[in-house]
């Protein structure tokens, strides 16, 4: 176990690299060998290239939440605190993720359509469910700490049931008032659909790797938390007695 | 099975009738109501071609911020008089309780807002160009849908730390959709025109809502 | 390769973004560590 971390440390670095080479350049030339990267966009040209990050990071986002979700309501079943721990992380890592892309998007907007916001369907959802999610971990922060796990697990099924609804009453709404659309409507370029799904795989590979070293760390902190319980009941105890007697 | 139904209302009638003795929460919310009006009556001066546009995102905006005071009250009452946990050791089902809290908070709240809407008709010099009686239902399905979750997160915000925050903190970004179709809905009919998507969605947002609530009130009250 | 400066400040703001929510799980994990040591005292 100990080892497997640093292996996949190492072997996500190179996928994350490979995937950012390739949606960089249209053609890579090392030694004898030729890859084929993401082609120049015709419209837009090398800004377009900003997509191979912006969209891989909501789809993990989204996975994230989705996780969240399935722990939160595993957590309400079972009481299980691993679960706790889990949706704590997801949430976390996702919202990491999904800044990611609301901060890339308006970088794009910015030279494509000359304005950084734009009110459009997507970017207008993006923000709400990243509002969802920093409430859900605000409650996190303030809730009384016996009844975080519980209050979290039903805020983070509160959060997850509102997702659709947002995503379609603003759908609805921008379909009646068309906007500029990000990312284009139309079919993809069978090169840019595989560039784009291999930066994605390498943001998975990494979005695990982080939930991962984010639930040690978690799962430590809660035992130092424990432990520093503990000891303050030992010098504490009820019938006056000090000390560990 | 009349038990629940039975406890819902002695408990809602038992709101009411502290709320109209006391008098406490009204005169301050009247009061509140007409300041609401007053103040955002200064951020605009449009024409009556206008005020037709945007009467509806202010008119909701205004009932969101007189929601959240009434909501924030909700279960002060009860806390001060450990009420809540004589409700949770006795046999009475949970979402008695929760059932007849919303429903004093709809009421609470639908009166706020018929005090408020002849001001701001006044102020703004509203005219409805078609039906205006499909206002009511959006009226009560918005009204609902912000108070059955505000209700559940007031409670939840029980067990926290800045409790007054939060709640607005948790309510705001859960209650977006339903405010977008509030608004877009009270906007659509005072415009004469047809407003029939955005209700039936706020009906679905209010079944959904109202079933997560009554789910998982009664964990949110157990939580210890 | 790229002249474009959005495209570069893209890629830079998502690893700088990734790269300080990191730093923190770094941080909080030396300072449990010594929280550990100094417990085990």
């Amino acid at each position: 176990m100990k080892r497997t971390f640093p292996i996949l440390v190492i072997l996500t670095g190179i996928l994350l690299a490979y995937a950012m080479s390739i949606a960089l350049v249209p053609v890579i030339h090392i030694g004898g060998l030729t890859l084929n990267g993401a082609p120049t966009e015709q419209t837009m040209g090398n800004v377009q290239r900003i997509f191979y990050y912006h969209v891989p990071s909501a789809w993990t986002a989204f996975i994230l939440f989705f996780v969240n979700f399935g722990a939160s309501v595993y957590y309400l079943i079972k009481r299980c605190d691993t679960a706790d721990v889990v949706a704590q992380v997801t949430a976390e890592v996702g919202l990491v993720f999904l800044t990611v892309n609301l901060v890339t998007g308006p970088i794009w907007a910015r030279p494509v359509w000359g304005i950084w916001w734009t009110w459009d369907w997507r970017l207008t959802s993006t923000l709400i469910v990243w509002l969802i999610y920093v409430s859900y971990l605000m409650l996190r922060r303030f809730a009384a700490s016996s009844q975080t796990p519980l209050l979290a697990a039903a805020m983070g099924i509160f959060g997850a049931l509102c997702v659709p609804f947002v995503y379609f009453s603003i759908w609805f709404f921008r379909t009646q008032h068309p906007q500029p659309v990000m990312g284009g409507g139309g079919s993809i370029d069978p090169h840019m659909m595989h560039v784009l799904l291999i930066n994605w795989l390498a943001f998975s590979c990494f979005a695990f790797l982080v939930c991962w070293s984010r639930y040690r760390l978690e799962k430590l902190q809660r035992a130092v938390d424990e432990a520093h319980a503990l000891r303050s009941l030992m010098d504490n105890p009820a019938d006056g007695r000090r000390g560990g007697q | 099975m009349s038990a629940p139904t039975g406890i819902t209302r002695v408990t809602l009638l038992k709101d009411l009738r502290l709320e109209w003795r006391s008098k406490d929460a009204i005169n301050s919310m009247l009061f509140f109501s007409l300041l609401v009006v007053v103040v955002f009556s200064f951020s605009f001066d449009p024409t009556a071609e206008e005020s037709r546009q945007i009467a509806g995102g202010l008119v909701w905006v205004a009932f969101l911020f007189a929601a959240v005071v009434a909501l924030n009250q909700t279960w002060a009452r009860e806390i001060r008089n450990q009420v809540l946990d004589a409700y949770r050791v006795s046999p009475a089902p949970a979402n008695s309780l929760f059932i007849a809290k919303t429903l004093g908070n709809f009421i609470f709240v639908s009166v706020l807002e018929a005090l408020m809407t002849p001001l701001f008709i006044m102020f703004y010099r509203l005219r409805a160009l078609g039906p205006a009686w499909p206002l009511l239902l959006v009226a009560a399905l918005g009204t609902w849908a912000l108070v059955v979750n505000g209700t559940f997160f007031a409670a939840m915000s029980l067990r926290t730390r800045s409790r007054e925050i939060m709640l607005p903190l948790l309510l705001f970004p859960i209650s977006i959709p339903a405010l977008l179709a509030m608004v877009q809905a009270t906007t659509a009919i005072l415009n004469g025109e047809g407003a029939r998507f955005w209700i039936a969605f706020l009906l679905t947002y209010d079944l959904l809502f109202t079933m997560a609530c009554l789910l998982l009130f009664e964990t949110v009250l157990n939580a210890e | 390769m790229t002249s474009n400066p959005y495209l570069f400040a893209a890629y830079a703001v998502t690893w700088l973004i990734h790269i300080g929510y990191l730093t923190t799980i770094v941080r909080r994990y030396a300072r449990l560590k010594r929280e550990i040591d100094d417990l085990k005292k």
